[in-house]
Formats: C-alpha cells, structure tokens, sequence
C-alpha cells in the first residue's frame, strides 16, 4: 500500500509542474526600440554636351545658315534640372578663338539653341539644334576662307 | 473496512498538501521571478551610405540589436528624417525634411532576433526590397540649398519578448 501511495504523489506533483510550466509558455513582455542614422545629399554633376558635324550650306558672308545637332547627358544618379545651354564661338576650352589671323567670333553669329528645357532623369540626354551663321560686315573677310569654326556649349 | 479508511485518509491528506503546496510555492516562484528588470529597448541604427540626388532613393539596412537574454520578435519599425542640416539653403533655395521621404519597410512581421545579437536587416534575410526606403523628392523647386546636405534619421521599434 505505501508503494501505491508514492505512485500518487508522484502523479500529483507531474502535473503541478506541467502545469506550471505551460503557464509561463505564453508569457512575454512588449519593448521599445530606438536609435539614430544618417544620410547625405551629394551634389549635381557636370552635364556631358556632344555635337554632331554641321549641316547645311557652307558659311560664308550673308550666306546659308548651317544647324549643329547636340546632345546633353546627365550623368548624375539624380535628376537635374537643365536651365539653359549657351553656344558661343570658343575654343573648347573656353578661350578665345585666335587661331585664324583676321577671322574671329565677331564674323558668325550663333542663334539660341532649340531645347527643351527642365528635369533630365539620370543618365538621360535632351537634344537640341543651334543655327550658325556668317555676318555680312563692311571689312574684308577673306582671311575665314575655309576656316573651321569651333563651337564652345556651356550647359546648366 | 476501518483499516481501509485509515490509510485512505493520510493518502487524500498528502494530496490537498500536496496541491496547496503547489500554490504556495506557485506564489513563492512568482514573487522570485517577476522582480526580473523589464527588457531593455532594443537598439536600431543604421545610415545610408549612398548620397542622395533628386529623384534618388536608398534602402536602410537597419541593425537590430538585442541586448536582452531572451529572443525577441519584432512586430513594428519606423523611420523618420527629423533633421536636414543644409549647406546653402536660402528663401530661393530651400532644404528641408519636406525635400525627403521614407517608405517604411514592407517585410513581415515579426522579425526574430536571437538573444544577446545584433543582426542587420539583410543578416535576417530580408531582402533589400523590403527595407525602408530613404528617398529624396524630386520637386519642382529647385533644391540646390540640398546639395551636400547631411539628414538625421530616427528609428522606432516595438518588440515582444519571451519570457
């Protein structure tokens, strides 16, 4: 008889534990999370300008009007906004043309470039057209005979 | 029969001990345990380490820290810019929190992370689709005050923890 007795204490005490032990199952506590980053802005790129060879009649005083096709990339990860894209007669590193003795920017007149202008999506190109042609001046113009007029694009 | 009733009383006796012992200790267990500190706040944090242009967008592989012994499952995340500290804003060239967005992350929930660890986003296997997005609007202003701007992100959680 005492032997049975142990058995039901033991009974007993299994599912006190189990008892116990499946209430604590479903416990949890909420908490809170918080912290801190960064990020940083970059900054806008220089467009990337291309012409095409002109087309049209060759210039020469009063004469036929030659178009010069280009194209401006952006080359940035961002949008930018194209404002306006200037055409004057340069070098291409923006200096002077001297090169042709007595032939200089003041013989040509460069017209307003055609493009449209606003928001380029990344690595997308606007294109556009500008017309260049030959002043009729009072003096001699011979020294631009068959001179190659370099175009300078300033884009922004 | 009356021997039979005598050892059947000291059986139901140990029994209700038994069962009032359990309560007793029950209760003495809970008094142990509960005064446990409650978990400590998780830690977030996370930068972007793309620059932002208009237009631009950039995911937030956020780190999850776990400072607790026990594992916990996150069941909320949020980001904000609260902060833009601009170079060059002005009346004609604004920067502000208005120039930027977040997406907030777009995963399931809860995301599990062990005890005592710190796990990015990407560690958990979250796929960079899912991780909050930290974008820049392109608007139609112009955001050159943004240009070389550096934003304050803060980062919110909620968490349950086994116990």
């Amino acid at each position: 008889m005492r032997f049975t007795k142990k058995k039901v204490i033991g009974v007993v005490a299994t599912t006190a534990v189990v008892a116990l032990g499946a209430g604590a199952a479903f416990a949890y506590w909420t908490s809170t999370g918080n912290g801190s980053g960064s990020a940083t802005t970059g900054t806008s790129s220089l467009y990337t300008v291309a012409s095409s060879a002109a087309t049209g009649g060759p210039l020469t005083p009063g004469g036929p009007t030659q178009t010069v096709a280009f194209t401006v990339t952006n080359p940035s990860t961002g949008v930018q906004h194209l404002n306006s894209v200037l055409v004057t007669v340069k070098n291409s590193d923006n200096t002077t043309w001297t090169s042709v003795s007595g032939c200089s920017s003041a013989d040509y007149t460069v017209g307003t470039p055609a493009i449209t202008y606003g928001d380029i999506a990344p690595g997308a190109v606007a294109s556009g057209t500008v017309t260049v042609t030959m002043n009729n001046l009072v003096t001699s113009q011979d020294a631009c005979k068959g001179a190659t007029v370099p175009l300078y694009f300033a884009a922004s | 029969m009356a021997v039979a009733s005598n050892h059947l009383a000291p059986v139901l006796l140990t029994v209700a001990v038994l069962f009032s012992g359990a309560v007793v200790v029950d209760a003495l267990a809970a008094n142990t345990v509960l005064p446990a500190a409650p978990p400590t706040p998780f830690a977030i944090s996370g930068n972007l380490n793309l620059p932002l242009y208009p237009g631009g967008r950039g995911p937030l592989d956020l780190t999850l820290t776990n400072s607790n012994a026990q594992a916990m499952a996150v069941t909320g995340l949020a980001a904000t810019v609260t902060a833009v500290q601009a170079l060059h804003p002005g009346p004609l060239q604004p920067c502000d929190v208005a120039d930027f967005a977040v997406d907030q992350f777009s995963g399931e929930f809860p995301i599990n992370v062990a005890a005592s660890s710190a796990r990015s986003l990407s560690d958990l296997g979250i796929p960079t689709s899912a991780m909050p997005v930290l974008r820049m609007l392109d608007t139609a202003g112009n955001q050159d005050g943004c240009k070389h701007a550096t934003l304050t992100l803060a980062y919110t959680g909620t968490a349950e923890e086994s116990r």
